[in-house]
């Protein structure tokens, strides 16, 4: 039985690498220093156009995602700055470490996921069915159901059964109508129970920037509700 | 056409069978379940991937078993005159060529990454709250990984061996070798923890290799099997001793003068023909069927072997050439 001493003498090498390199570090690195470089620096957030998320306004961008970069600008002691773009640009300069951040209404389910990296998503926000009156609605199947012309509602209503009609003015439409659960009160419309899809709103950072990215997925649990209030704060 | 006679496993083998069977049962689901746990937190680390799938690939050998098992023993028929003992070593080789297909994608899946230069992002994850850094919960999730293989591997190695089961010595090996899967895989998402990025790519195409390693090797043995190579010791591929102890115990018999034996490997069993030259003719019918006798109270790995009665050793193909 030759082969077993050099087993065992394998298996403690491994064992003792092992315990070695987690012995090191207690967070991961970057291996471009992203982190590094914002913290006391300057913080590249690319932004898009995309209310209530970022709104771009004459005194620079707004929106409930620009309070909370304001808000992380300030704990890392970085100065903020924003760079205007489309989703296609603000990509490509993530992925080759141009930006470090790039935000605007982008869910979980977007085409980037390859090159570029998401955060843990930081706000759910429901796709309801809303309706003028309390009157409890089951399913939408085969019925006329109201939504925005501007959003992507038509295609969750077709899938759970619906026929959908775009609305100019969601307040006034008797039928049911697909509004995000916090549009809801804005309308003076009711939340019913059928939910037609969740929307799991991110942060984008560049790839394999792992404490960066660590960082701004604490500091976005950390400050979980913010996003929400700010949502559901009166107009 | 001539049916074989059904074969018999002595009843110490049956037992032994029995428990390889449970322990395959066993490796069969906890590999399942490691599977799961991989699953569920392999995030962007590559080496993690490879030794996902290199686990969803460890289920096809005692899967392949526990099939092969079902169908070997049934009574060999008409359509089967030869039995269905063969399929051991059939199941054998589609594991292996599942295992070199498997082996070869995340060679190449790897490798192209780690051409592209990506970078594998590692963030979060929520435990009970609080946000952790899901490199923590992969290495735990590998940890758990490496272990029951290991265990289960290193208890069927006794049942293979006396069984001479090649198919279930091979995942034993495998088994046993996990281990290095999972700590390759661990030094992957280590390196991402310091940066390297480039440490998990390696680490994936070390586990490729390995398995590719694996893949080769069962495709060589399996068909060299099929190809009724000379039956070898399932341990170090050396010759195995019996067919010579056959010869020797036909040559023994008072009635025979000399004799040859040439034996093939049928999964667990060894068939074939013995060529005796007998003293004289006399008794002769008698004689053979005695010395089958001899043949099955023998070894219980020896399962249909024709004897032949010749005149001399001579090959009659030399006296056939002009």
């Amino acid at each position: 039985m030759a082969k077993q001493p050099d087993k065992r003498a394998w298996r403690r090498w491994a064992v003792v690498t092992v315990v070695l390199l987690l012995a090191g570090c207690p967070y991961p690195r970057d291996p471009e220093g992203t982190f590094e470089s914002v913290r006391g620096g300057t913080l590249r957030v690319g932004v898009m156009d995309s209310p209530p998320w970022v709104v771009r306004t004459d005194a620079g961008p707004q929106g409930v995602e620009v309070a909370l970069v304001e808000r992380m600008a300030r704990e890392l002691g970085a100065k903020p700055r924003w760079t205007w773009g489309s989703a296609d640009n603000h990509m490509r300069a993530l992925e080759h470490y141009q930006l470090d951040l790039v935000i605007g209404g982008l869910t979980r389910d977007n085409p980037w996921r390859g090159p570029v990296a998401f955060t843990r998503p930081y706000l759910k926000v429901p796709l309801v069915v809303t309706v003028r009156s309390d009157r409890p609605l089951k399913s939408i199947s085969g019925m006329k159901v109201g939504h925005r012309p501007d959003s992507v509602a038509a295609h969750h209503i077709k899938a759970h059964g619906g026929v959908p009609v775009p609305v100019a003015d969601p307040a006034s439409f008797p039928g049911p109508v697909a509004l995000p659960a916090w549009q809801a009160r804005r309308y003076g419309r009711a939340l019913t129970d059928v939910v037609l899809h969740k929307e799991h709103h991110v942060f984008a950072v560049p790839p394999g920037e792992n404490r960066w990215l660590v960082w701004a997925e604490r500091f976005l649990h950390r400050n979980k509700g913010r996003a929400q209030k700010v949502l559901e704060a009166p107009l | 056409m001539r049916v074989r006679a059904p074969y018999e496993l002595p009843e110490a083998e049956q037992r032994i069978q029995r428990r390889a069977q449970r322990l395959e049962w066993l490796t069969f689901f906890s590999v399942l379940s490691i599977i799961v746990v991989l699953y569920l937190t392999m995030a962007g680390s590559q080496a993690m991937k490879a030794a996902w799938l290199e686990d969803i690939l460890a289920l096809i050998p005692p899967g392949a078993y526990l099939v092969s098992s079902w169908i070997r023993d049934k009574v060999p028929s008409q359509h089967f005159p030869y039995g269905y003992r063969r399929i051991d070593s059939v199941a054998f080789l589609a594991a292996a060529v599942a295992l070199l297909t498997v082996a070869l994608f995340i060679l190449y899946d790897s490798s192209l990454r780690l051409i592209r230069q990506e970078h594998p992002s590692i963030g979060v994850m929520v435990l009970f709250g609080e946000p952790v850094w899901q490199g923590w919960i992969m290495i735990a999730a590998l940890t758990y990984s490496a272990i029951p293989p290991v265990i289960l591997g290193w208890l069927k190695l006794k049942p293979a061996r006396e069984l001479h089961a090649k198919t279930l010595y091979t995942d034993a090996q495998m088994n046993k070798a996990d281990w290095m899967t999972a700590v390759a895989a661990m030094i992957g998402v280590i390196g991402i923890g310091f940066g390297l990025w480039w440490l998990d790519a390696v680490a994936a195409i070390l586990i490729g290799l390995d398995v590719l390693h694996d893949g080769i090797r069962g495709i060589k043995q399996s068909t060299e099997d099929l190809m009724d190579r000379i039956p070898q010791t399932p341990e170090r591929a050396k010759p195995d001793p019996l067919p010579g102890k056959l010869q020797q115990a036909l040559q023994d018999l008072d009635w025979v003068t000399a004799a040859e034996v040439r034996l093939r490997e049928e999964g667990q069993v060894l068939c074939g023909e013995a060529y005796v030259v007998p003293r004289s003719e006399v008794n002769l019918l008698k004689n053979i069927e005695n010395a089958q006798q001899v043949i099955e109270e023998m070894d219980w790995r020896l399962y249909d072997v024709v004897i032949t009665p010749v005149p001399d050793l001579r090959r009659r193909l030399e006296s056939e050439n002009p």
